[in-house]
């Protein structure tokens, strides 16, 4: 038996100052880790045609206007417009915002895709 | 004072033993993470490190594993628990030789929480092959939740017990080692 420990566990406080100072750190390494690990990720939107292309960040706007349908990103989401093949499944695809999605036309060759570090999503499953 | 060492080694064994076994039972206490735990065995691991010292706390810590492994039929589970709860117990009883008691027996075992918990998200990530990083600062807070209940009770568990209880006197003079 190690009498002294047991002395000195008796006397001692159930809580100290270096005790705070240390769960503060704690707090806030776990505060900084939580904020990275759940910060919304750039996602960029890649287009691809038969001769073309290009990235673009997703948090910008923009109108990409290629052969035979438009592309348009706004508000973080990515959707094609003006289509000019006979099914429009292009369109109908909606608008898309996660990592992982994409739209695709077959008649003009051309996808759209979002690729980021999101790709972990809530949706897997 | 061997046999005392021996019979309360055994005895502080068997307590974290049967605590982990009955953990093992209960559903978590946290219905999102299933297998989460309080940890309550832990409290013998601190006992024996402040009556015995690091070498038999780490013999308790490590049968205490072993047997709640076995008991629960999760012998892979071993894997996990042996080396965050040896991590945790080095660190914990570096802090207690060094540091105690400009830091509290609540802080040591928050501390061996908290670094048990990191521990375990790094083994299973390696198993898994999967990066779970993202579940980090939710162990780090469960760990600072569950380390410093467990710790307080081990606190007051040792200062509320009669001196007479470890073999000793109430007062400095006479103690039989």
């Amino acid at each position: 038996m190690n009498l002294d420990s047991i002395r000195k566990v008796k006397r001692s406080k159930p809580f100290t100052v270096l005790d705070g100072i240390i769960v503060a750190v704690i707090a806030a390494v776990a505060s900084l880790g939580a904020w990275l690990a759940f910060r919304t990720p750039a996602s960029v939107v890649t287009v691809r045609a038969p001769d073309y292309e290009r990235t673009f960040p997703l948090d910008k706007d923009a109108e990409i206007p290629l052969d035979g349908l438009t592309v348009r990103i706004s508000d973080g989401k990515v959707w094609v417009t003006d289509a000019n093949c006979p099914d429009k499944t292009c369109e109908h695809t909606g608008k898309i915002s996660r990592a992982g999605q994409s739209i695709v036309c077959l008649p003009n060759g051309v996808t759209v895709s979002i690729s980021g570090e999101g790709d972990l999503s809530w949706e897997v499953g | 004072m061997k046999t005392k060492r021996l019979v309360t080694l055994a005895l502080l064994t068997a307590i974290a033993s049967v605590i982990s076994i009955v953990e093992n039972m209960l559903p978590s206490p946290i219905a999102l993470a299933p297998g989460a735990k309080l940890g309550l065995g832990n409290v013998a691991v601190l006992v024996a490190l402040i009556t015995l010292g690091a070498v038999d706390a780490f013999a308790v810590m490590l049968l205490k594993c072993l047997v709640g492994a076995i008991a629960s039929g999760n012998v892979s589970g071993l894997m996990y628990s042996a080396p965050s709860g040896a991590l945790a117990l080095l660190i914990e009883a570096i802090l207690f030789y060094l540091l105690f008691d400009r830091v509290s027996i609540g802080l040591i075992s928050l501390v061996g929480a908290v670094v048990f918990n990191c521990v375990q998200v790094l083994v299973a990530s390696l198993v898994t092959g999967v990066n779970l990083g993202a579940l980090v600062p939710w162990m780090m807070l469960a760990g600072v939740l569950a380390g410093a209940f467990s710790g307080l009770l081990a606190y007051y568990l040792i200062k509320k017990l009669p001196m007479s209880l470890f073999g000793g006197t109430e007062k400095n003079k006479n103690e039989i080692q």
